[in-house]
């Protein structure tokens, strides 16, 4: 796993995964769409709006997971200092920042449809909001603090920090009374769910899984590259040339 | 609002957002990789 920490390496195994995850994903999403909107039924209770499942629940499962993943490689990075794992955790955050709002905005649709509201401050619903606010920190700060060292230090302390927000959303709906039903998914006595409903969202998963992954190699490739440029430029001193540095 | 019009626009604002990450993140990798390319072609 090391070998390949090295980031030419890196690129070179990024290079070949891309294309095959790029055509695994639309695969999973063109499958997990067909089951979730026709092959799987209708809901006893919530009728057909229980499809808003299929790309919600995938969509906060990443968001947390994310995040997660971003302070993991802040953790490595502190730790060993690789480079790497700073620009993974860097390039993870908008792709983490995407999948929080999209599960906020079908969470807030299918909110209208179960509760006959868009928002209510509801434990879990603030805690996802907090969470899409640390992501969008963490962009402003990467943004405003681009190339200088402590850059990489603050974001490290910012991920590590925001970690204390997941046990929350995990158990806002066990430790507070809400509107936001408790896990119905995985519970203590086993799964909960009927299969027919099982494998779509479970393929509609793998897909979110899939694109974080390739999204996350190409960000981190372009950053790759962009280094590479500008250690190109130092190198012959040309970084005054404006169409160059431009 | 109707459950159809609240599934359509859930579906279709999830998807916008995922293919326009794609296509940000597509566009950005192309401009490094051709920046790349000029820098090393006017090194050589």
């Amino acid at each position: 796993m090391t070998r390949f920490a090295n980031p030419k390496k890196f690129y070179n195994l990024s290079q070949k995964l891309i294309p095959i995850l790029g055509i695994t994903t639309l695969l999973f999403f063109a499958i997990g769409l067909y089951f979730a909107l026709f092959h799987s039924p209708a809901d006893y209770q919530q009728g057909e709006s229980v499809r808003m499942m299929y790309i919600h629940v995938p969509a906060a499962w990443f968001s947390t997971l994310i995040f997660v993943f971003m302070a993991t490689m802040s953790g490595v990075a502190f730790v060993w200092r690789h480079p790497l794992a700073d620009l993974l955790a860097q390039e993870a955050a908008l792709i983490g920042a995407i999948y929080t709002s999209i599960a906020l905005i079908t969470g807030s649709l299918w909110g209208k449809l179960a509760w006959g509201a868009y928002w209510v401050w509801d434990a879990r619903l603030t805690s996802v909001l907090i969470l899409l606010f640390l992501y969008i920190a963490y962009l402003a700060l990467k943004q405003s603090m681009q190339d200088k060292p402590i850059a990489s230090k603050m974001l490290r302390l910012l991920a590590l920090i925001g970690l204390l927000n997941i046990p929350i959303i995990k158990g806002s709906v066990q430790w507070w009374t809400t509107l936001h039903q408790p896990p119905s998914i995985i519970r203590s006595l086993g799964i909960s769910i009927h299969m027919s409903m099982l494998i779509p969202l479970l393929l509609m998963a793998a897909a979110f899984g899939l694109f974080f992954l390739t999204i996350l190699l190409m960000r981190t490739q372009t950053r790759l590259l962009n280094i590479k440029t500008i250690a190109l430029l130092k190198k012959q001193d040309q970084l005054d040339d404006p169409s160059l540095a431009a | 609002m109707t459950h159809p019009l609240l599934l359509s626009l859930a579906y279709a604002s999830c998807f916008i957002l995922l293919t326009g990450l794609l296509f940000k993140t597509y566009k950005k990798r192309r401009e490094a990789q051709k920046k790349f390319e000029n820098v090393s072609k006017k090194l050589k």
